[in-house]
Parts: C-alpha cells; sequence; structure tokens
C-alpha cells in the first residue's frame, strides 16, 4: 500500500540529507586539503588556506548571483517567492564575503607581510560586503514589505556589477593578490592540490544549498505568520467596529 | 606566529562563524514555531484559517518542522 508521507517529512529529510552529503564532503575535502595536498615550497603551511578561501569566494559569487537573478524575476513577476530566494541567498553570500574576507587577511599576512592592503581585489571585494550590508539596512528601514523587496531587488542587480570587477581586478589593476586558478591552459597547480580544491569546492557549494534550503524555509515562514498576524489583526478591527 | 598558527585560526575562524550562524537559523526556526504556536493556539484562528491546516502550512515551510 502506498502511502503518501507528509510533504513536511519529505522537505525535512531532503534538507538533512543534503546537509549530510555537505558534512561528508567537507570532511574529505579539508582532509585532502590538510594532509593529501603537499606543502607549498614558497608559502608553506598558509597555502592551505587557500582550500577554504578560494571555495567560499566562489559561493560568494553564487549566492550574489542568485540574489541578481532573484531580483529581476521579482521587479518582473512580483512574485514574493523571489524575494524570499534572494534575501535567503543575500544573508548566506555576506556571511561567506565575510569568511574570504577574514581567511584572506589571515594568509596575506605571513605571505605579504601585512593583514590588509588597499589592492584592487581586496578593495572591491570589502566593497560588495559593503553592497550587501546596505542591501539589509535598506530592507530594515523600508518599512512596508512590497516597498523594501523592490529596492533591495535593485540594490541586488546594481551590486552584482561589482562580481566580474573583483574576477577581473587581478587582470585590468596591478595587485598583490595571485591571478585566477583557472586560466585557459588549464589549472595553475598540480593534480593533488587540484583534487582538493575541486573537493573543498563541491563540498561549499552543497552547504551552501543546505544554508538556502533551511533560509528560504524560514522567511517563506516568517512571511505566511506576518500574513496570518495581519488577518488576525484586520478580524480584531473588524469585530471591534461591529461590538 | 608561524605559518601553521595562521592556518590553524583561519580555519577556526571559518567553522566557528559557520556552526554559530548554523546555530543561529535553527534558533530563527525555533522561535517561528513559538509563534505559530502562540498565534494558533490563542485565537479563533479556525473560523477562516483552519488551525490544523494554518500549523501543517506553516511547520511545511520551516525545515524540520515537527512530524506528527
Amino acid at each position: 500500500m502506498a502511502i503518501n508521507r507528509p510533504r513536511s517529512a519529505r522537505k525535512s529529510n531532503g534538507g538533512m540529507m543534503l546537509g549530510l552529503l555537505a558534512g561528508v564532503t567537507l570532511a574529505i575535502g579539508l582532509y585532502l586539503g590538510l594532509v593529501y595536498a603537499p606543502e607549498d615550497a614558497v608559502q608553506g603551511n598558509a597555502q592551505r588556506i587557500f582550500y577554504i578561501h578560494v571555495p567560499m569566494a566562489w559561493v560568494a559569487f553564487l549566492a550574489f548571483f542568485v540574489v541578481f537573478c532573484a531580483g529581476i524575476m521579482f521587479l518582473w513577476k512580483r512574485d514574493p517567492i523571489w524575494d524570499q530566494i534572494a534575501r535567503s541567498s543575500a544573508e548566506i553570500g555576506l556571511v561567506f564575503t565575510t569568511l574570504v574576507l577574514l581567511t584572506g587577511s589571515f594568509w596575506g599576512r605571513p605571505i605579504w607581510g601585512t593583514w590588509w592592503t588597499w589592492d584592487a581585489r581586496l578593495t572591491t571585494t570589502l566593497l560588495l560586503w559593503f553592497i550587501y550590508l546596505s542591501y539589509f539596512m535598506l530592507r530594515a528601514y523600508a518599512g512596508e514589505r512590497d516597498r523594501a523587496a523592490r529596492f533591495s531587488a535593485v540594490i541586488g542587480i546594481i551590486g552584482f556589477i561589482d562580481v566580474p570587477i573583483i574576477y577581473m581586478s587581478v587582470d585590468w589593476w596591478r595587485t598583490l593578490h595571485p591571478g585566477p586558478v583557472f586560466t585557459s591552459s588549464g589549472a595553475a597547480m598540480p593534480n593533488s592540490m587540484l583534487l582538493a580544491m575541486l573537493v573543498c569546492l563541491l563540498g561549499f557549494t552543497l552547504l551552501y544549498a543546505y544554508l538556502m534550503v533551511l533560509k528560504f524555509g524560514i522567511e517563506q515562514s516568517k512571511d505566511k505568520l506576518l500574513d496570518y498576524q495581519y488577518a488576525l489583526a484586520e478580524r480584531e478591527a473588524e469585530g471591534a467596529v461591529t461590538a | 606566529m608561524s605559518n601553521l598558527s595562521y592556518l590553524f585560526i583561519a580555519f577556526l575562524i571559518t567553522w566557528i562563524v559557520i556552526a554559530g550562524y548554523l546555530w543561529m537559523l535553527g534558533r530563527q526556526v525555533q522561535n517561528l514555531k513559538e509563534e505559530v504556536e502562540s498565534l494558533t493556539e490563542g485565537t479563533d484562528i479556525g473560523a477562516d484559517i483552519p488551525e490544523r491546516a494554518a500549523r501543517t502550512e506553516l511547520d511545511s515551510t520551516v525545515v524540520g518542522g515537527r512530524q506528527g
């Protein structure tokens, strides 16, 4: 006999599986990065920060690409689901951009001799962090839900322009930051390092997907709860008038 | 500080922030559940929005929602 399991149970199990898969992939990736991959001849062990720094930068860019696409869809369709997706992804992107800046600083100190420099790549990344911080500040001060969604969609779309600038900054300006890992002639590293990096990349992408499932569920519920609270307040107001 | 110390601190900060963020999301889910409970228990919401339906719909969107 076929039994239809509740939607909540299926969704919960799917999310758990995704989280578990992300955890296992990240554990394997970290083993490969910290144990299997050889120590860098020039930078020593500090180079291993690369195995989390680059994947987290990728996740931050992916998150802001989702914000960009969802922002366009929201302005086009005016369906609140796109705003829920955009604000979920923006928050995760902000967390990962913060981590990219922090881990980059801990990598830069032993290699460049400084925690921070106003280098093109670093400065444009900091700018991205401020853009998405303003995304949430705007939402907090915009008041009415639809207006907050419209304003933040515009910021999300315009803010994404900074992402290709960050990527190209190492080619456009003279910078301390190393160039792209992948070039037209292949990856600029030995196969063991490449394997560790790719597994970490997959692990962090799965972690992003898991966090998105969690956060999106929360944002959907928040909106529904607000709708119910408004409906309730309206009914109470009507009751007060008729009484 | 040696190179290894920078590596250790960078990894430590990363996992603390990610674990903290996951904990924060867990708290948000918990708070939402409590709000749903207070909303459905203290009102006659059943007239227009049946209590069970409202609760199920809200729970289904919160991943890890209470089952049964």
